[in-house]
């Protein structure tokens, strides 16, 4: 956009309203994140609300976006390195791919925090964070439904 | 607005690293190492490391042409492994055990795992073994390195440490002034495989990898530190039978064991506590196979059975999770 900028606006303001303020788009979004470039959940349309705990709108150039295909987990363990929770995301997420999601919920996939250290660090573009927050999902699910 | 507007799941942004680039450094990590293979033992030299590289591209774009996946020789892998499969060969060893074992490495070490990342042994000391154990004599007929220029031919000699093996097996005692030459050793001038010969050059390229972190301190610092206390240990018990730590250091293979191979990202455990049990136990196994065992050198064997172990060591090895007691005695803290 063209001026960035901090604006206090009311609840349910649309973010084109947002843009508007900050001097209109300086070209096609390539993507639209609600929140920050880590954890920020990504938009399918300008026309969506703030809502309460928006943090920040971020807005990517088409050419911003890092599609790194995936590769083969090489077992280099920056993900655990990295890791706040202390869990083990390469291993969780194998779980969670091959849905054994008893096994990824004994290696402790409820502790995961999403905050996307592997999946930024994973050197083979593996997504970490996506993978686990599903095994997350699945594993509510059936607490759910028992 | 026109184009949708992509979407996918956080983080929204990525490291510039990728396992491409992995490769990549450590592949100019190893040139100091290949430059002095070249010096000391010629055309050669170079013509091994040709062979094995374009050897293991080779098989690995024939497995995946044969298993119908997409070739992936981009990705470095296959040539790392040829690099490091010549250096540990004998120099001059013949072409056709240096594409034998080309062949080993990437079909049977890594492919038939379903290749990268997949294979629980590393490629290049499973293609080392095999051949050590299929073609004793070629596999151990080391040569007197020969510097560029010198003039001298090539001729037969012992390592030291197969030096040592022998004279301790045949006299009880060590050779008299095998431990002297430490200079040498630490340049590479002395008989051995093609990377293993020089301590400094493998040093060079392996504290480049811990700069660029690729790899940790943790395999090379607890295997080298086992080795030197191991080694010691038994040095201070009868100095006149075991040699000192640091010829155990810079003879044989153990810097680039150490440094290249114990280091592997796919066949070592992926915490940083498993990988002080295994370099631990890598120093163990190969003082033990140095000093009693059949073999004169037990780096390679040492690596491997480790590499078994790596499962075993990541499954006791688990972090303390975030906010949790001991792990086992229960209870959110």
């Amino acid at each position: 956009m063209a001026e960035p900028k901090n604006l206090r606006v009311a609840i349910g303001t649309p973010l084109s309203h947002l843009i508007e303020q900050c001097g209109g788009l300086t070209g096609e979004p390539g993507k639209i994140i609600m929140g920050g470039p880590m954890m920020g959940a990504a938009q399918l349309s300008l026309e969506v609300p703030v809502i309460r705990g928006t943090s920040g709108v971020l807005l990517f150039r088409p050419g911003d976006l890092a599609l790194v295909p995936e590769g083969p987990c090489v077992r280099c363990g920056r993900c655990v390195q990295v890791c706040p929770a202390r869990i083990l995301p390469t291993t969780i997420a194998a779980y969670a791919r091959l849905e054994l999601m008893e096994e990824a919920e004994a290696f402790g996939a409820m502790d995961c925090i999403e905050c996307g250290c592997c999946s930024y660090s994973c050197p083979s573009a593996i997504p970490l964070v996506q993978a686990i927050r599903q095994a997350k999902g699945a594993i509510l699910a059936k607490r759910r439904k028992l | 607005m026109t184009a949708q507007p992509y979407l996918s799941s956080s983080p929204h942004i990525r490291t510039p690293e990728t396992t491409d680039r992995i490769m990549r450094v450590v592949i100019y990590s190893l040139l100091p190492a290949c430059a002095v293979s070249v010096y000391f033992f010629g055309v050669a030299a170079l013509v091994l490391l040709l062979i094995t590289t374009l050897g293991c591209l080779a098989t690995e774009a024939l497995c995946q042409r044969l298993m119908g996946r997409t070739p992936t020789l981009g990705d470095g892998s296959a040539a790392l492994t040829g690099i490091l499969l010549a250096l540990n060969l004998p120099p001059y060893s013949p072409w056709w055990l240096a594409l034998l074992g080309a062949v080993i490495a990437v079909g049977i070490g890594k492919q038939a795992y379903g290749g990268l990342g997949c294979n629980p042994f590393n490629p290049a000391l499973v293609a080392r073994v095999v051949l050590l154990i299929s073609f004793p004599v070629q596999m151990t007929t080391w040569y007197a390195p020969t510097p560029l220029g010198s003039g001298l031919d090539a001729v037969t000699t012992a390592t030291p440490l197969g030096e040592m093996k022998t004279a301790v097996m045949l006299t009880g005692q060590l050779p008299a002034g095998l431990q002297s030459p430490v200079a040498d050793y630490l340049i590479g001038n002395m008989a051995g495989s093609l990377g293993e010969i020089s301590a400094l050059a493998l040093l060079l390229g392996g504290g480049w990898l811990l700069w660029k972190r690729i790899i940790t301190w943790h395999i090379p610092v607890a295997y080298l530190g086992s080795v030197v206390l191991l080694g010691g240990a038994f040095w201070l018990v009868d100095p006149s039978r075991y040699p000192n730590p640091l010829f155990h250091l810079l003879t044989g293979g153990l810097m680039l064991g150490a440094l290249y191979m114990a280091t592997d990202l796919v066949t070592s455990p992926i915490t940083g506590r498993g990988m002080l049990i295994f370099g631990f136990g890598c120093g163990l196994l190969t003082v033990i196979i140095r000093l009693f065992g059949g073999y004169p050198e037990g780096v390679s064997f040492a690596i491997l059975l480790m590499n078994a172990a790596t499962p075993l060591i990541d499954r006791f090895t688990k972090p303390r999770r975030f906010g949790y007691v001991r792990a086992g005695e229960g209870g959110r803290a």
